[in-house]
């Protein structure tokens, strides 16, 4: 479970978090959504304990956090990937990873969940968009990571290969069971992927708590046509 | 251009200060006979590689260290800005007192001018990799050797391979006026004897033979470039060796 508790930030001249609080569970799926500068990236790097909040906490299953670490990922959409090193070096990077037998064996069996079997010795530049992020989650899933943060990942894919993402997402957290925190300008791939959804509206430092009523498993055709999709979207459009 | 310089040598001074193709052929051929040809290359190009070698360890090892670290970069940066303008030659009669005109001389003046381009590209290479990449290391657990050798540094190879490329050319800069101050063989040694007994046919061939150096220094290391660090030339990466 994350506990945000109090959370304060602020860069030089502009206060982005006042008294933020908010959590969680383990094992939910949380989509942060809000115009571009408000502050959805920070919230992450916050969480990550990549910055440092100026008054307040995080606590992640009852440890307070405040530096990097192996139980939260990251994945980024355009930094995806370290470019000089083959797929199979990406996803074996993490120290848990290592190199043995064992975690190899390992490596491949999770990219061959990603469905790149094959590619395991390419460059990324020799792969399509869509491809480098599935390494990135093998990449990230390669720590057991308690908590996957992950930073508008599939804003640069078409609209199929990111359905695809979306999908191939959310069979591996049902598999595995982490939390995921997304930050993403999609309100539809919000509505489809989340428990919940963080609007950040523009020019106030509160955080509106919206609940996505429908029920999990998700048919991406289906859920348009559920009774209130359309209030929902258009609620989370005005907030933005 | 071999046409050019026949007729120029033709109509300049009966070829006494513009020797013909085949007369700098002959000298060349001559040189290489005696042997003195491959003696001065290897000597000549001895020096370039040792100075090469030092300046561009010690600019990657100065250019990280200042480019990660604040304090570094407050005691080193405005000093080695301060050097870098410098022309190497301007080191001459100060490394003639302290280290005489023997070998480590000409390998301290060849590794001065190199370690320079090598230390700023590298220094703004490091401070320039993009956060991103070290959030992501440091979330996956790494170490700061790791971060360093694995994220930090293979980031910022585009700009360290355009700094050590530019200074290939800097080595044989400073390897003329480091055999101009004072050697016992070499090619730019021999191109002065050369000069002082007015053979200029022999001046010309030295020139090409420097020049040859210098094209195939610069062209093993983009080869190797290429073989080492294949990603280089990946798309979407700013660098590419073949094209540079």
């Amino acid at each position: 479970m994350i506990k945000v508790d109090s959370l304060s930030f602020s860069y030089p001249g502009e206060a982005i978090f006042d008294g933020l609080t908010t959590s969680i569970d383990s094992g939910e799926i949380v989509s942060v959504v809000g115009p571009s500068g408000r502050g959805k990236s920070t919230l992450l790097l916050l969480l990550a304990g990549i910055l440092k909040p100026s008054a307040g906490n995080i606590e992640i299953d009852g440890v307070t956090r405040s530096v990097a670490s192996q139980e939260i990922g990251l994945v980024f959409q355009d930094v995806a990937l370290f470019l000089w090193k083959s797929v199979i070096g990406n996803v074996l990077f993490g120290r848990r990873a290592g190199a043995s037998p064992a975690t190899r064996a390992r490596a491949n069996s999770l990219i061959a969940s990603v469905g790149l079997t094959g590619h395991e010795h390419k460059l990324p530049s020799q792969l399509s968009g869509g491809m480098q992020q599935r390494v990135a989650l093998a990449r990230v899933l390669a720590n057991d990571p308690r908590v996957v943060l992950m930073d508008e990942p599939f804003g640069s894919l078409d609209t199929r290969t990111r359905w695809a993402m979306q999908d191939l997402v959310l069979s591996l957290q049902c598999e595995r069971n982490f939390t995921i925190v997304l930050v993403t300008h999609d309100i539809d791939e919000a509505i489809y992927l989340s428990h919940r959804i963080f609007a950040l509206p523009k020019d106030t430092d509160r955080l509106e708590e919206v609940v996505v009523p429908f029920p999990k498993p998700r048919i991406r055709e289906g859920i348009m046509r559920e009774p209130g999709y359309a209030t929902l979207r258009n609620r989370l459009l005005e907030l933005q | 251009m071999l046409s050019l310089w026949v007729i120029a040598s033709h109509f300049a001074d009966k070829g006494r200060l513009f020797p013909t193709p085949w007369e700098v052929a002959a000298a060349l051929s001559d040189m290489l006979v005696t042997g003195e040809l491959v003696r001065d290359v290897v000597a000549s190009a001895r020096r370039a590689l040792v100075g090469f070698v030092v300046g561009g360890t010690l600019g990657i090892l100065m250019g990280y260290a200042t480019g990660r670290n604040r304090l570094l970069d407050d005691s080193f940066g405005s000093l080695f800005q301060m050097l870098r303008p410098l022309p190497p030659i301007s080191l001459v009669p100060l490394l003639i007192l302290w280290l005489g005109i023997n070998e480590p001389a000409k390998y301290v003046l060849v590794s001065f001018g190199v370690f320079f381009p090598v230390w700023i590209n590298t220094h703004q290479g490091t401070r320039a990799v993009d956060p991103r990449y070290i959030w992501m290391a440091q979330s996956l657990g790494a170490s700061r050797q790791k971060l360093a050798f694995e994220v930090i540094l293979p980031a910022a190879l585009p700009m360290i391979v355009s700094g050590l490329r530019t200074s290939i050319g800097v080595a044989f800069f400073c390897l003329v006026a480091a055999e101009l101050a004072g050697a016992m063989d070499g090619v730019v040694f021999r191109m002065n004897l050369s000069q002082l007994a007015f053979r200029v046919d022999r001046l010309i061939a030295g020139l090409l033979v420097l020049g040859s150096i210098s094209l195939i220094s610069d062209t093993l290391f983009v080869r190797f470039i290429n073989v080492a660090f294949p990603w280089l030339n990946g798309p979407g990466n700013a660098h590419d060796a073949k094209s540079a």
